[in-house]
């Protein structure tokens, strides 16, 4: 495996700035990856989660298993039903069919609970894994340019549009006042070059391909701040209505894609429970095939013994 | 960029915790690395009833030292510093030996690598910053 490399950090003060971010947590926060930023942490939480979805098939495995469950799907008529159990005619795919359902439902419990955590507590990485002002510099670049554009397309941009996008950079992201302020001179004449939908494309690739950016959150927490924006002005132009609801159409898009993406994750995951599961089932039919195999050594046993008596 | 004169250790003017903490948010290394790092620079010994800022003074030595030698690895610095350390000042290792295993797995730092470096001008900046943190932490 390589080794990570570091380079020496940046000097960004050649043109008088020394700094992109100045507040560090309230950047970090806003990131929204809380301990998703930490490859250990991550693939700690992956394996609780495959390891509690296993518990909840086995169990599911266990449960549809039980001679209640036998009972109702298979109707025992008496010892040849048991028997049977022992043949090719075994409930085993049932078995593992009801422990990987078991287990897929435990799996949408577990992640619509810890989907919600986020709406009540915030958690914020110590540190993160790309250079601090190299990600600050980049999304002041993404965010500002859509953030101009929105605010460009009635026309022009109002001076209330602008003090709201400067706000939300320094006292929401914690960015550096003096470098938002140059970073707004330098991209506002050039707001109307890009297309909207072009600069929300950049943003969702930037986001999903950064290891730092939780993408769908930050991206509900952008719209928040678009519809801010174009209400600052105190005017909601059509057109800019019009320009939020194509972004985040374009971002529930990407969200599908990504969606669909991590369902095949799941389709892995749900995998590895149904193999736990077989491998609970399998123990299920070998105890039953043992008995199988016991009640009808038995039974030739007594037959042998009730033929012998009856010559004697 | 000099790789023959030593370091200048000036203690009295070591960047403060906040500023170091401050560079390695700059530094492109993976968070889990950049966590332990900030581990290092907290640790502190107690020496006859005074506090020395044992961790602060290596990460100051170390980001300097990777300054200077840029083609060379942090993990790789790093890692040779803090092994050099326990090695040669015995107190130390007590209060970074915790520390050295999770430091090396996360740089991924193998023996060989470490090898690679030693009698290098690397090696001979480490020893002295060594004999300095050494001499310091017996005046104090």
């Amino acid at each position: 495996m390589p080794e990570p490399t570091a380079s020496p950090e940046p000097g960004i003060d050649e043109t008088g700035i020394d700094q992109v971010v100045s507040d560090p947590l309230r950047f970090k926060q806003q990131l929204q990856i809380g301990e998703e930023a930490f490859a250990l942490l991550r693939a700690k939480k992956q394996l609780y989660t495959v390891w509690e979805t296993a518990g909840a098939a086995a169990t599911g495995a266990g449960i549809a298993g039980s001679s209640v469950v036998a009972g109702t799907f298979f109707a025992p008529t008496g010892l040849a039903a048991w028997l049977g159990l022992a043949t090719a005619a075994t409930p085993v795919g049932w078995v593992v069919a009801a422990a990987v359902v078991a287990g897929g439902g435990y799996y949408g419990v577990s992640r619509w609970f810890s989907d919600k955590t986020g709406a009540f507590v915030d958690t914020i990485p110590k540190y993160i894994n790309t250079p601090i002002d190299v990600l600050g510099a980049a999304l002041i670049d993404l965010l500002g340019s859509l953030a101009l554009r929105v605010a460009a397309i009635d026309g022009q941009i109002a001076q209330a549009e602008l003090d709201c996008i400067r706000d939300h950079f320094v006292e929401d992201w914690g960015f550096d006042p003096v470098y938002v302020a140059r970073s707004l001179d330098v991209l506002a004449p050039r707001a109307t070059d890009t297309r909207v939908k072009a600069l929300a494309a950049d943003l969702a690739q930037f986001q999903a391909a950064n290891p730092d950016c939780n993408a769908p959150a930050m991206q509900a927490e952008l719209l928040k701040f678009l519809r801010d924006l174009i209400a600052s002005d105190g005017v909601i132009d059509e057109r800019e209505e019009l320009a939020i609801e194509a972004i985040e159409r374009m971002w529930q898009e990407q969200s599908r894609l990504t969606l669909a993406k991590a369902g095949e994750g799941l389709a892995d995951m749900t995998k590895a429970a149904g193999m736990v599961a077989g491998e609970a089932a399998s123990v299920i039919g070998g105890t039953a095939r043992s008995l199988g195999s016991a009640l009808s050594t038995k039974l030739a046993e007594a037959s042998r013994n009730l033929r012998e008596k009856t010559k004697s | 960029m000099n790789n023959q004169l030593p370091i200048e250790i000036d203690w009295t003017n070591l960047p403060s915790r906040r500023e170091l903490h401050r560079r390695l948010d700059r530094l492109a290394l993976p968070a889990d690395a950049k966590v332990l790092m900030g581990k290092l620079l907290d640790t502190t010994a107690e020496v006859a009833g005074r506090i020395v800022e044992v961790g602060r003074r290596i990460l100051a030595f170390v980001l300097d030292l990777f300054k200077r030698y840029p083609a060379t690895t942090l993990g790789a610095i790093v890692g040779l510093t803090v092994t050099m350390l326990v090695s040669s000042i015995p107190f130390i290792g007590v209060i970074l030996g915790p520390l050295v295993g999770p430091l090396l797995a996360a740089f991924m730092i193998t023996s060989g690598a470490m090898a690679d470096m030693r009698n290098s001008s690397i090696e001979k900046q480490i020893e002295l910053f060594g004999a300095k943190l050494d001499a310091a932490m017996a005046r104090a």
